[in-house]
């Protein structure tokens, strides 16, 4: 209230200031942009119903689940079905088969799509690379039941696939998917064929990222292409690659029925049958949703500590991870 | 056009949405149909009692139209392939169009989609609303048909057949209690309902066996049919010389182990259990089987089998033979038309002829065949606990079996655009050259698409002696059943109870997929035939003794019927 004083306005204290409260980032971003959340409410609602929701189901695995009677009057039996699984004669050459097959799949199948994009970026001409690409990516497209039908024409002993092994090993020429000893080899081998263009796709959209500069930085230093491309691209593209194998392991126990189904006969059962076929052949048919059901637990449950696992070494190691 | 932009995207998400909402609307039509189930199923259909159908029921002659409302039948049928190709489902068929008419009923199909495997009709029994008629034998229901009436998902229809099902029963006491005891279950109800019979004439006749080329016969030189073991080996023999495949087999589909070449030879079965002695056994741990298993190993080491036949399907080895490499294929009577027509276009000179099965000796009998019999046979019809017209579907079941409706599924209706069939003046019927001699659609595809087989209530006599003209059904039908009987196969109407059933299921899991690999390593050459006896103790250790008890069991309360 001193009018005197002039320099006193600038002291004055504001009662009516407040530090601001701690927003909520989500709230003011819908406020925001509202069109954007709007577009993702089906995909939410997409998921919760379609994935969170039948997750619920889980539970039949602990039943001995009759449709008529229903969830809620089934009998429960506790670990019942998973001690069945567990104690079936084919446990461990399910396991065996399933974890082969996939590992395989990952040690083999993992750096082709990483080494063909590092190769065709270093093609010059731009044509090229799109032809090339295009080309590469086309097999991904094609149902897999078609895939198992050339695969199947392509393995009859009249064929000239069949007619080279048999030269190399010195056998009478063989169909081929009925030898237990190649079906790992025919499986994996043609998922790469049929995976490793658009595989590729992320890893060209990474090496598109490198910062040129590096690269002229390291010409400089006297670095010639293959140095850098050990120093140069691979560091930069590793990120990528690191979030790609922690998926990959992620579904490392999940070998899906439908291919083996497919290629499989009896005579191949040993290197062929893999958890998820077994569970079809006896769970569906026999229509005991219940086994089937503990089952694919299971291996859900190994894959989430195979996940968690590999993203927990993954961010000792190297810093990146998925969360 | 910022403004245009956004539109559009509101838009779109809203189509989204709506597929979604639309999805819920039909989960809630569904809810309220299993509500509607419940209160209804409480009282008055559910009977675990076992009802008096002992061949006392006295059911008036049905009259049509079945109805003068407007009711709906919705059934789960058969869609033949034939069919498929220019329908969406049966109801669009002038033969259904036509039943429509006489009964008064509204009918809607439900199909399996192509190719199925069985999930179809297993997806369909879990979810809430099920058809109300549905054709099935319900096999792989865990108990089978008597539990699912047990369980609530079917209704026990033995009151109302014994009260609507005029013409059914008219069938079953012409047959007498031997009939009447395949179409019970063990308590009383009845089984098979719906079922298609088939006509006496067939008794004995085999549907499915070896066929071969007389063309190549008489180019290697061979005039005398083979029937032993010793004459195939002739005859395999010559075709290798000739640098084909001498036998495309599919030795992992049903056929192989339905007509049961080789194996019959030594009174075992490819896969399964059988009686041997008047007892159950499970032909894979007989001694003869070991016998069996020789031959075949011997037969692929010759080349007589090649590797192909593990793991491929029987059209590819149909598609061998009718092509040329393949001198001989395994085939289904309503097969060989085919066969002989797609063969003379690769070579005109292509006939086929058929094989008695091999034997030891070449009067021996085969014992271990399910010949056709009068029986009952494919598909019996359910009635679903949830039907809103369980006596109007017991009615147009029933309706099935009239006379008039068994000739017009077996012929097909003559509209004004199609004429399918003549009466000839002698009384007789015969097809018009639009079905036989169609140059667009062979004989099988009109067949499966002017006629309604699945609906069949008894394959039509005259329709069926029809076939026996075509000489290549009529060879092979009379070579194939040839000093064949069934003395050593179970019946397949034997029941077991829901708790025999998944004690079963259990144990056949591990001893299917451990026998059906080690069998066909023996066949292969990849495991010695001296491992045999191991094999069979491995077998005994997977509780294949407990199977065969639970088998005799219910073999015995069979014949106790």
């Amino acid at each position: 209230m001193s009018t005197t004083n002039p320099k006193g306005a600038a002291f004055k204290i504001d009662h009516s200031y407040h530090y601001p409260e701690k927003k909520n980032i989500l709230l003011t971003n819908i406020r925001q942009r509202p069109l954007l959340y709007f577009m993702a409410i089906p995909i939410i609602v997409y998921y919760v119903v379609f994935h969170y929701i039948p997750m619920l189901g889980i539970a039949i695995g602990f039943q001995n689940y009759l449709p008529a009677k229903g969830f809620l009057n089934s009998q429960w039996v506790g670990l019942d079905q998973f001690t069945r699984f567990f104690h079936s004669m084919n446990f461990e050459r399910l396991v065996r088969n399933t974890f082969l097959i996939s590992f395989y799949d990952l040690l083999f199948g993992f750096p082709v799509p990483v080494l063909f994009a590092l190769l065709l970026n270093e093609v010059k001409n731009t044509k090229f690379k799109k032809v090339t690409q295009t080309i590469t990516y086309m097999p991904h497209f094609i149902s897999l039941v078609v895939i198992c039908g050339l695969i199947y024409t392509f393995t009859k002993s009249n064929s000239p696939l069949a007619q080279l092994v048999a030269a190399f090993t010195g056998n009478k020429a063989e169909n081929l998917l009925s030898n237990a000893k190649y079906f790992r080899t025919i499986y994996v081998v043609s998922g790469i064929w049929q995976g490793f263009g658009w595989g590729s796709i992320i890893y060209f959209a990474a090496l598109s990222g490198v910062d040129p500069t590096l690269y002229e930085a390291s010409f400089l230093d006297g670095a010639g292409r293959f140095q850098q491309t050990i120093h140069v691209t691979l560091p930069s593209i590793a990120p990528t690659i690191i979030i790609m194998l922690i998926l990959r392991i992620g579904s490392l126990m999940s070998v899906g029925h439908e291919k083996i189904i497919l290629l499989y006969s009896p005579i191949t059962y040993k290197t062929s049958d893999v958890i998820a076929s077994y569970v079809y052949r006896s769970g569906l048919r026999e229509m005991n949703f219940s086994y089937g059901t503990a089952v694919g637990l299971f291996n859900s449950v190994i894959n989430l500590v195979l996940v968690l696992g590999a993203n927990w070494i993954s961010r000792r190691v190297t810093e990146t991870s998925l969360w | 056009m910022k403004r245009t932009y956004r539109i559009m995207c509101i838009v779109l998400v809203m189509m989204l949405v709506w597929n979604l909402a639309a999805c819920s609307k039909s989960s809630k039509k569904s809810d309220n149909l299993s509500a509607g189930n419940s209160s209804d199923s409480g009282g008055t259909h559910k009977s675990n009692k076992p009802a008096e159908g002992t061949g006392k029921s006295n059911p008036r002659e049905n009259t049509l139209p079945i109805t003068a409302e407007n009711i709906k039948l919705v059934l789960y049928d058969g869609f033949p392939t034939g069919a498929r190709q220019v329908y969406n489902s049966m109801a669009e068929t002038d033969i259904v169009k036509k039943m429509m008419e006489e009964t008064g009923l509204q009918l809607e199909f439900v199909h399996a989609p192509e190719g199925d495997d069985g999930t179809f009709f297993n997806t369909m029994i879990a979810s809430e609303s099920l058809p109300d008629i549905i054709h099935d034998g319900f096999g792989s229901y865990p108990g089978g048909p008597m539990a699912a009436m047990d369980d609530g998902i079917l209704l026990d229809a033995t009151d109302l057949i014994d009260k609507y099902a005029y013409y059914y029963n008219g069938i079953l006491d012409k047959g007498g209690s031997e009939l009447r005891r395949r179409v019970m279950s063990d308590d009383g109800r009845y089984k098979l309902f719906g079922v298609t019979f088939l006509p006496e004439y067939l008794d004995g006749v085999r549907h499915g066996g070896f066929l071969t080329r007389q063309d190549l016969l008489d180019k290697v030189g061979i005039t005398k049919l083979p029937v032993t073991i010793e004459e195939y080996e002739k005859m395999f023999d010559a075709y290798l010389g000739l640098g084909i495949t001498p036998w495309a087999v599919a030795l992992s589909e049903w056929q192989f182990n339905d007509y049961a070449p080789v194996a019959s030879a030594y009174g075992v079965r490819y896969s399964g259990f059988q009686l041997k002695g008047g007892k159950v056994a499970y032909s894979r741990c007989l001694p003869e089987y070991k016998d069996f298993l020789d031959k075949m190993a011997e037969w692929v080491k010759k080349g007589y089998i090649s590797s192909d036949a593990f793991n491929q399907r029987t059209d590819d080895a149909g598609k061998s033979f009718q092509a040329g490499t393949a001198g001989a294929v395994l085939s289904g009577s309503w097969e060989n038309i085919t066969r002989e027509s797609v063969g003379k276009v690769s070579d005109p000179n292509f006939k086929i002829v058929g094989l008695a099965l091999p034997r030891l000796k070449e009067d021996d009998v085969l014992t271990t065949f399910s010949t056709v019999l009068s029986n009952p046979e494919m598909g019996p019809r359910y009635i679903s606990a949830g039907c809103k017209h369980p006596e109007e579907a017991v009615q147009f079941v029933d309706y099935l079996y009239k006379p008039e409706t068994m000739k017009m599924t077996a012929w097909g209706v003559n509209t004004k655009e199609h004429t399918l069939w003549k009466d000839n003046p002698d009384g007789t019927r015969s097809w018009t050259d639009f079905m036989v001699k169609n140059p667009e659609v062979d004989y099988e595809t009109m067949r499966q698409r002017y006629t309604f087989n699945p609906m069949q209530g008894m394959w039509d006599t005259e329709m069926e002696k029809l076939q026996y003209e075509i000489p290549q059904v009529q060879q092979p039908w009379s070579v194939w059943s040839y000093k064949t009987d069934d003395s050593d196969v179970v019946p397949k109407y034997v029941t077991r109870t829901a708790e025999e059933e998944r004690e079963l299921n259990t144990l056949m899991d591990e001893i299917d997929t451990y026998s059906g690999e080690m069998v066909q390593k023996f066949i292969a050459g990849q495991e010695s035939l001296d491992r045999f006896d191991d094999f069979v103790e491995q077998l005994e250790e997977l509780g294949i003794k407990r199977a065969c008890e639970i088998h005799q069991q219910a073999y015995e309360r069979y014949l106790d019927r």
